[in-house]
């Protein structure tokens, strides 16, 4: 049972989103297994994925976005008090990612830490954490990144959609830096293995149509309605609302059995141009929201991890927002900037060839 | 200084997949002692000149290797300094002899290359770079063509500049029998081959190579007992640079280079136009314009055009590369620098063959460790050279 | 336990501690090359472009350039980023390093 608990300390201080260049689409994957891409294009409201490069990761990933969100949070680094990575493609089954990045960021020594999995939600989960941190008056800034390079076995059907990119967020219980309140949080799960990967495997194995249904409309749609209920708000009170999307359907879908509309969705479906970056996906969402957003406006936020599970968040932004989003360029801006790849030079940037 | 060279010998240089490290060797220290006409038990210390066979064969110690080669106890010192290892061990030979030490000694150079994989061996060369050179993959090829794109830059030089090196250094290892590759190259060949790291191609870059060369050097007392009228080394300088290629001010010419050259021409009493042919270091196409630039042959910027009017050929103004340089003749990294003053000796010797020049009097070898880290000069006159200032004399 | 002397966790974690420094930072190009044949350990990147960029401060380091669609000159400007650098096995510890993006 978790209680219901207005935050009174945690906001965004800082965000960032980092997603590599490379495109290949979902009609090129299909060519490959002499399929009809278009029709699945369709069915998956996919267009393309984004790939990064031979030489990324997890960790590399993390390090661009984390860059955005500290230089608009623009704090020292060693203020951060908690530093968490959710993703499900460390580059080690052993040893933490968090402290790489920490050092890489100019962290010192002092803070919390420990490398988060929980399939896509393990990110938003990290957030909840750093909520509690922050509520206690333990840390004054936290740190949390999704970051996946996320594999997907050739030939399967997740092979369309599974993307990478990297979302960063720096929460703050400085309310003077704050670009928006994070009022309530809130998270179900349960024990449901509609898709996992298997230590020492190398791609996700995922049970087909039982992924729908009793497992990410169960935990998404059920989650959020009790959401609603203990904040005893309604959907048509909020401005914008982000699901995770691991398609287009599954959140136009979720969205709409809760009230929400195509218009609050507009800007948390980038799954069509980027494809499902895993940990990283309601992250790059939550940014482009927040690069679109006007001030005093409200964000319903249902993350999804299989396994599994949803995390609930409601942030309402500030009257600081337009002057605190100090970035350079809009994410819609740095998504302009694209190559598209054949399925080879795919396989060799994931490492697979 | 007079240090004469009483004997000389290189051997094939090439592919040479069934001659081990201690073969090559072998055959190049006695080949030199037969050349001089001398016994082993004459040979009063040795230098071995090798770069990388601790990494390549796992042998380190070779000064050791040599004395079990040569059935002998004198001390033998391995000398590294990259692919200046063997210029700098003919260094270390005449400074010993110079001291009054030593009235003989037998300088050996000699690497075995091609038992590893091409791109293993890279990983050897770019033990003459930098840590951060290394690992931000930069290849050997790579560190030149950064200086060659520099130089182009800045004098206006092309690519095609560069293959008149190549296409010129085969013409001369062609004419000789030793030369990895003896056989001649076009303009268009040089054009035509791939890319290895922009501006610089294939046939623009020297070979990997197995080879050995060895010099028999003696004081002036004990070649006068022997009534040896051979070529003398009256100049033997060495000059350092910075590792990196990230911290030297210019990048279109070895500093240390130029240094070492200076010295060794006032060493010597002659100056760079008194030069009558040059083996210099043409580890790439690049580095033998730069070459003659550094030593003063042509002005900065100017090297190139020298090669295009065909004044560094046989029969031009001065022969550069008679062996057929790097290119051409190979380069077994260690046995470079020795060879260079092997194939002077053969010129002044008269022995030279098809390749033979006949301004032979007075000659200078240029051998370049890494990208320019340790440069080393030594001038040699044959016994009929008269040009002699009084501060060689003195020196 | 052998250890490849390239991919030393010591050596690694030695290193990695002033990249920090670096990240961030801009510069702009001195000299480039595109690599084609590159050494063990790099091998499988292959093609890629690296080169001497010298910082605002007249500092001058040498590193990769990495894929960004646009072509490397002399003069571009420059940021510091992190990526892998060293190829390593299923059992090696990974190895990161500075390399360059062209703004």
């Amino acid at each position: 049972m978790i209680n219901t608990k207005k935050l009174s300390s945690v906001g965004i201080a800082g965000y960032g989103a980092y997603v590599p260049r490379f495109r290949i689409s979902v009609d090129e994957i299909a060519r490959v297994y002499e399929k009809d891409g278009k029709l699945i294009s369709r069915s998956l409201g996919v267009k393309q994925k984004a790939v990064a490069d031979i030489d990324e990761d997890c960790l590399t990933m993390a390090v661009e976005a984390s860059k955005q969100a500290l230089e608009m949070a623009g704090i020292r680094p060693d203020k951060i008090g908690a530093c968490f990575v959710g993703s499900e493609s460390f580059a080690y089954a052993v040893k933490p990612t968090t402290v790489s990045l920490a050092q890489a960021l100019g962290m010192d020594n002092a803070y919390f830490t420990v490398d988060l999995q929980f399939a896509c939600k393990a990110a938003t989960a990290g957030i909840q954490i750093i909520a509690g941190l922050l509520e206690a008056g333990l840390i004054d800034y936290g740190l949390v990144v999704g970051s996946d390079k996320a594999q997907a076995c050739p030939g399967d059907v997740l092979e369309y959609t599974a993307g990478s990119a990297a979302g960063a967020i720096i929460l703050s219980r400085k309310k003077s830096l704050w670009l928006a309140k994070l009022n309530y949080i809130d998270s179900f799960n349960s024990d449901t293995p509609d898709f996992w990967r298997r230590e020492g495997q190398s791609f996700p194995q995922h049970a087909g149509r039982f992924t729908g249904e009793p497992a990410y409309f169960e935990h998404v749609v059920k989650s959020s309605k009790n959401f609603l209920e203990k904040i005893s708000k309604k959907a048509e009170g909020f401005d914008y609302a982000v699901f995770h999307s691991p398609n287009k359907k599954f959140p136009l879908k979720a969205g709409g059995m809760l009230g929400f509309g195509k218009q609050q969705m507009k800007y948390s479906l980038l799954v069509e141009e980027i494809g499902n970056p895993y940990s990283a996906s309601v992250l790059i969402s939550l940014a482009n929201v927040l690069d679109k957003a006007r001030k005093n406006e409200n964000i319903f936020l249902t993350s999804y991890g299989s396994g599994a599970g949803s995390d609930n968040f409601w942030f309402k932004t500030t009257n600081g927002l337009l002057s605190g989003r100090r970035k350079k360029k809009k994410l819609e801006e740095m998504l302009k900037d694209i190559k598209e790849i054949c399925y080879p030079e795919y396989l060799r940037k994931m490492g697979e060839i | 200084m007079k240090i004469t060279i009483l004997g000389a010998y290189q051997t094939k240089f090439g592919e040479l997949w069934d001659k081990s490290l201690k073969d090559l060797s072998s055959e190049a220290a006695f080949g030199a002692v037969e050349d001089a006409g001398v016994l082993f038990k004459d040979i009063q210390t040795a230098y071995f000149g090798n770069k990388m066979s601790p990494q390549i064969t796992g042998q380190n110690h070779v000064g050791s290797l040599l004395a079990e080669i040569l059935g002998t106890d004198i001390p033998i010192t391995r000398i590294e300094a990259a692919c200046a290892s063997g210029g700098s061990a003919v260094r270390q030979a005449c400074m010993a002899i110079e001291s009054g030490q030593y009235e003989t000694a037998l300088v050996l150079g000699a690497e075995k290359m091609t038992d590893l994989a091409i791109s293993e061996i890279s990983v050897g060369l770019m033990g003459a770079a930098s840590e951060q050179e290394r690992e931000s993959g930069l290849s050997f090829v790579g560190l030149y063509a950064l200086m060659a794109r520099k130089y182009f830059d800045k004098y206006g030089a092309g690519e095609k500049d560069l293959a008149a090196i190549a296409v010129k250094n085969h013409f001369h290892g062609s004419l000789n029998p030793k030369a990895q590759f003896p056989f001649v190259l076009t303009i268009d060949q040089v054009m035509a081959s791939s890319m290895v790291a922009d501006p610089l191609k294939l046939l623009d870059c020297s070979p990997i190579t197995d080879g050995a060369a060895g010099l028999v050097l003696a004081s002036e007392k004990y070649a006068k007992k022997l009534g040896s009228k051979k070529p003398v080394i009256i100049a033997s300088k060495q000059a350092s640079d910075t590792l990196s290629l990230s911290k030297r001010k210019d990048l279109t010419s070895l500093a240390g280079a130029e240094k070492a050259a200076g010295e060794a021409y006032r060493q010597a009493g002659v100056e760079a136009k008194d030069i009558e042919f040059a083996e210099v270091h043409d580890c790439f196409t690049i580095a033998e314009a730069m070459a003659l630039e550094d030593l003063g042959f042509c002005k900065k910027g100017e090297g190139y055009i020298a090669v295009g009017k065909g004044k560094t050929r046989l029969g031009g103004e001065r022969a550069i590369n008679l062996s057929g340089g790097l290119k051409a003749c190979g380069h077994p990294v260690g046995a470079t620098g020795v060879k260079q003053l092997v194939e002077v000796y053969s010129q002044m010797m008269g022995r030279a063959g098809k390749r033979q020049t006949k301004k032979n009097k007075l000659a200078l070898t240029h051998n370049i460790g890494g990208t320019g880290g340790t440069a080393v000069v030594h001038i040699v006159r044959s016994a009929k050279c008269k040009a002699q200032s009084e501060k060689s004399k003195k020196e | 336990m052998m250890m490849n002397k390239n991919i030393s966790p010591i050596k690694i974690w030695r290193e990695a501690k002033n990249q920090h420094k670096y990240l961030g930072k801009t510069g702009n190009i001195v000299s480039f090359t595109q690599i084609n044949a590159g050494p063990a350990g790099f091998e499988k990147q292959a093609p890629y472009w690296a080169g001497i960029m010298e910082l605002q401060n007249g500092e001058r380091i040498v590193g990769q350039i990495i894929n960004s669609g646009k072509k490397p000159a002399v003069k571009s400007k420059v940021i510091a980023i992190l990526r892998r650098t060293r190829e390593s096995n299923k059992k090696e510890i990974v190895q990161y390093g500075i390399k360059w993006r062209i703004l």
